[in-house]
């Protein structure tokens, strides 16, 4: 038992050298940085469940979290025995250097962050930025995660959408569906208004309040124009946007409604013959020409 | 069939292994068919939405088509079937026969009466299969562009004696009574029915009444009025009344309601 009482006295010695003293009290500072970390952040999210989002509330327990472990890393290297006044300048030095190699991202983070106080869209909404339409994924400190209706993940820099126009699909309850007709100029125009309005009344998806409508857009070239508008609640767009114009159709086929093809009138002067030659053999040639593949 | 416990097309119903029951209840047609364990179901709308039908009965119907039947399997084999009626699932949004204007404190009765929906139960146990509505109104909002509830549109307008209103099997009556509070005179051009907070009840001769209720609207130019929901049933329905299915959303006696809109128009 006497090697036991040794190691014993050599320990104890040990541990009275200042430099074991300065390992434990960093040692202590960094599991105690690390653990009040997780318990401020937490704690400050919990305070907080009710006045933020989510989003802004993960942000909050980024910004605590971060700011102890700092805290925590400083205090460890002031145990180490570093000068922080030395280090706080040279950080200073440092962050400019950093601050222009890391333009762009910096950016991004000042645009996400007002991006998370603006909230023009929230995780979940159907979004439409530049070229891409997507459900929003998440909104992050330097971009934009989506996800496009063909399954397809598009990240947008925060830069971009707070710089771009962003279309939010999602923001209000109803929508309108326009669907542009071309009417005959044979028509009776209040009888297809008539059948229209009958149509989105027979449509249950199709709002009674606010009211369909049959807005007359104009006189086009081989056409009268209209344009027939139904409120939906904003869930069955897509569904009442791909059945109504067959139900339209439809009707118009049973009704003998035309939809014209474009067509020309051309008109002759009095006096002035008008020469009309055919040229079969030419137009036959033609069509055989345009038959043949064209690498030939 | 002919069970103790059911008048008109609602009900318990037993059914034979094999059988097809048919009901027309107003504009609904529906068939439930009993083969071993299973029950199959098939429904549709087909007539106006005041059809005054009301037929139950055994069918030996060949023709139906055999595809969009929806099958329900139980552990034993189901020979009761239970349809028990029940309000819609949004509010209803109706309209007077007329738009009228209710004087500053002045007060009027208008009697409406709005679709009913099934709720289908299989076995002695009575299961919940499905709910059925026998009217599928349109959709329609009320509210404004930004915020509001999605409701069903009435297909009747509410009459001022009841007399004048159409009685039809698959349709509840409610007596509302406006009572105009405020200093300001109300117009009633469309108005919003809680109707989810309604109990179903039926009188002697089978017909369908909701509790009545009582509108108040106390300050000129707010949407949502105080509505007190009647506790029993309907004094108008007379005597003899029971109570058929309880609300689909339990809420004080006492609520506050988006009650009327003044949007669009």
């Amino acid at each position: 038992m006497e090697w036991l009482n040794e190691v014993w006295g050599w320990l104890m010695t040990q541990l009275k050298s200042p430099g074991v003293q300065i390992a434990l009290r960093v040692v202590a500072v960094s599991i105690g940085g690390l653990v009040m970390s997780k318990l401020l952040s937490a704690a400050a999210v919990r305070g907080a469940r009710d006045l933020f989002d989510e989003q802004q509330r993960l942000l909050l327990r980024r910004a605590v979290s971060y700011g102890v472990l700092i805290l925590a890393g400083l205090t460890v290297m002031r145990e180490l025995g570093f000068d922080l006044n030395v280090l706080l300048g040279t950080a200073g030095i440092l962050t400019v250097a950093v601050g222009f190699a890391s333009q762009t991202s910096a950016s991004n983070v000042i645009s996400g962050l007002f991006l998370i106080t603006e909230r023009p869209f929230s995780i979940g909404d159907v979004i439409k930025i530049g070229e891409t339409t997507g459900v929003v994924l998440s909104i992050d400190m330097i971009s934009v995660k989506l996800r496009t209706f063909d399954n397809i993940f598009v990240r947008v820099p925060n830069e971009s959408v707070l710089k771009g126009q962003v279309i939010n699909y999602s923001r209000f309850p109803i929508r309108r569906f326009d669907l542009m007709l071309n009417l005959d100029y044979g028509e009776d125009l209040g009888r297809v208004r008539a059948i229209l309005l009958e149509i989105a009344e027979k449509e249950p998806l199709c709002l009674i309040d606010p009211p369909p409508e049959v807005a007359f857009v104009g006189f086009g070239e081989s056409a009268m124009q209209l344009r027939f508008s139904v409120w939906l609640v904003r869930q069955n767009y897509v569904k009442v946007r791909d059945t109504l114009p067959e139900v339209v159709k439809l009707r118009f086929d049973q009704e003998k409604i035309l939809i014209p093809f474009p067509q020309r009138v051309i008109s002759v002067r009095a006096g002035e013959a008008l020469e009309v030659t055919s040229q079969p053999e030419a137009l036959e040639g033609d069509a055989q020409a345009s038959d043949e593949p064209s690498d030939a | 069939m002919g069970d103790a416990e059911r008048s008109g097309w609602w009900g318990r119903f037993t059914i034979e292994d094999g059988a097809i029951l048919r009901w027309s209840i107003g504009p609904l047609q529906m068939w439930i068919e009993r083969a071993g364990p299973e029950l199959r179901v098939k429904w549709s709308h087909t007539g106006e939405a005041n059809e005054a039908r009301e037929e139950v009965g055994v069918t030996e119907e060949e023709e139906l088509e055999r595809s969009d039947w929806t099958r329900y399997a139980f552990s034993e084999s189901p020979d009761v079937l239970t349809l028990i009626p029940s309000m819609a699932d949004r509010s209803m949004v109706l309209r007077p026969q007329e738009p009228m204007v209710i004087p500053s404190l002045e007060r009027a009765t208008l009697y409406v009466s709005t679709p009913t929906w099934i709720v289908l139960q299989g076995g002695r146990a009575e299961r919940f299969m499905a709910e059925i509505p026998t009217w599928r109104p349109s959709d329609t909002w009320f509210g404004n562009f930004q915020e509001g509830e999605v409701c069903y549109a009435g297909t009747t307008r509410g009459r001022r004696t009841l007399e004048e209103l159409l009685v039809v099997p698959h349709r509840a009556t409610t007596a509302v009574l406006l009572n105009n509070a405020s200093s300001e005179p109300l117009p009633v051009e469309r108005f919003s029915l809680p109707v989810k907070s309604l109990s179903l009840y039926t009188d002697a001769a089978g017909r369908l009444w909701t509790n009545g209720m009582e509108v108040t609207y106390a300050t000129a130019g707010l949407e949502h009025a105080e509505v007190k929901i009647d506790a029993g049933a309907p004094v108008d329905a007379g005597p003899g009344c029971a109570l058929v299915s309880t609300p689909r959303e339990k809420t004080n006696q006492t609520l506050m309601h988006r009650m009327f809109a003044r949007f669009w128009r």
